[in-house]
């Protein structure tokens, strides 16, 4: 029959576990832990000492840092005022500048689609978005179809030629509806015997 | 008491009173202030990392831009109404551009959320090419070209134009027949000011009269 130990390995006699402190003096053993929780406690209280330290250091840097920072962003809040009011009027007056008709290319495409023997008397003409927003001044739309915001009256040698002062009007990428309100022919000898009114309505052309 | 402890004993109570003094020291004195100066430096890279940012912002071309970008949209859109300054500004215009001011009547001042307007009905008097060649110059002083803001003066709108009173011996109102016709246009134009406080324009309540000629004059000549 095979002898089995039946102690756990560690225990076993000449185990180096099992063989920790056999023998010794238990005042010696006490003795030098005593003397290396003293050193360890030295040492933990250097180490405090030390991170305590640090930890003075960075708090000054740190003071020092949100100092400068505290001081930056008073100059950063000016720059940033002027930012704002720059973008603020630049804004107001894109606002202005996209609102604005080019009335001298209104000005010059009329003088160029008006025929020679044509004489315009009263021009009435109103921007359909004002650029300074008061309510109730710009030119207001009206039915479907109806013009609005360009009345022109002239007078004409002929009928014919008042048919091609429509045409001629209705060419223009800045006129819309552009209808006839009325032509009648006067009597007399003038040159231009016949009087017309003329309605469109006027679209932005282009803001500048 | 030490006496009766054996070998075994005493090396199990000093390895636990080491590991209770380690645990201790390093738990209870060196990790707090370990934990401390570790906050302290993730801080102090926050606190840095912002001024570095502040600092960029302040050295950088913003405030330069911007202060160019006001300086200049501040002839177009004053901090004030300044309606002698307009008025210079309309007279500078016709005598530019050969057209006769009959007359100038500003209403009151509007605010209109941010922005001061005033509207003003302007009376002129000039040849249908001098009167186109003044509606340009007044939208010339302060546009749009593209993305750039191109300012020699102030802000003007021109809301609507009028020609009225065309005689048969002044001819039409196109130039290829008689260039020479005078017309009278009648133009509502508005000006603008920023963060004004909506008081009336001072001094020209009333209408101003015809005296702003088209004749190039000292006024006339400031942009």
């Amino acid at each position: 029959m095979r002898a089995v130990n039946l102690l756990p390995e560690d225990a076993r006699p000449g185990h180096r576990v099992a063989s920790i402190g056999r023998g010794a003096s238990a005042r010696h053993v006490l003795g030098g832990s005593g003397v290396a929780a003293g050193v360890f406690a030295l040492a933990f209280v250097g180490l405090t000492l030390h991170q305590r330290g640090v930890v003075d250091d960075r708090r000054s840097a740190l003071a020092y840092v949100e100092t400068r920072l505290t001081a930056s962003q008073a100059r950063a809040v000016a720059v940033e005022q002027t930012r704002a009011a720059a973008q603020a009027r630049l804004a107001a007056f894109r606002t202005v500048a996209s609102q604005r008709i080019a009335w001298e290319d209104v000005l010059r495409d009329l003088s160029r689609v008006v025929p020679g023997s044509v004489v315009l008397d009263n021009l009435s003409a109103t921007s359909p978005t004002l650029t300074g927003g008061v309510p109730g001044a710009a030119a207001t739309p009206s039915a479907a179809g109806s013009p609005t915001g360009f009345t022109v009256t002239g007078a004409a040698d002929s009928q014919v030629r008042v048919a091609q002062v429509l045409d001629r009007l209705a060419l223009l990428p800045w006129l819309s509806d552009v209808t006839l309100q009325t032509s009648t022919r006067s009597d007399g000898e003038s040159n231009t015997p016949v009087q017309f009114t003329v309605a469109a309505t006027l679209m932005t052309p282009g803001g500048r | 008491m030490i006496e009766r402890l054996d070998g075994r004993a005493a090396v199990a109570i000093a390895a636990v009173g080491l590991l209770v003094i380690v645990l201790v020291g390093w738990f209870g004195l060196v990790s707090p202030q370990r934990s401390k100066a570790a906050d302290l430096a993730v801080k102090i890279d926050d606190t840095e990392t912002q001024l570095e940012v502040t600092q960029a912002l302040i050295d950088g071309p913003v405030l330069g831009e911007s202060t160019r970008l006001l300086t200049t949209l501040r002839k177009a859109i004053p901090d004030e109404m300044q309606m002698s300054e307009i008025v210079r500004q309309l007279s500078a215009a016709s005598a530019a551009t050969r057209v006769r001011i009959l007359s100038i009547t500003p209403a009151a001042v509007v605010p209109t959320g941010g922005t001061d307007v005033v509207a003003m009905t302007v009376g002129v008097q000039g040849r249908y090419f001098a009167l186109r060649d003044f509606l340009r110059s007044l939208r010339s002083r302060a546009e749009l070209d593209g993305e750039q803001v191109r300012v020699v003066g102030r802000l003007f709108g021109v809301d609507s134009i009028g020609f009225t009173g065309r005689s048969a011996s002044d001819g039409p109102a196109t130039a290829d027949t008689t260039p020479d016709a005078l017309i009278q246009a009648t133009m509502a134009i508005t000006a603008f000011s920023f963060g004004g406080a909506g008081t009336p324009p001072t001094g020209t309540s009333a209408a101003v009269s015809s005296g702003a000629t088209g004749e190039p004059t000292a006024e006339a000549t400031t942009p």
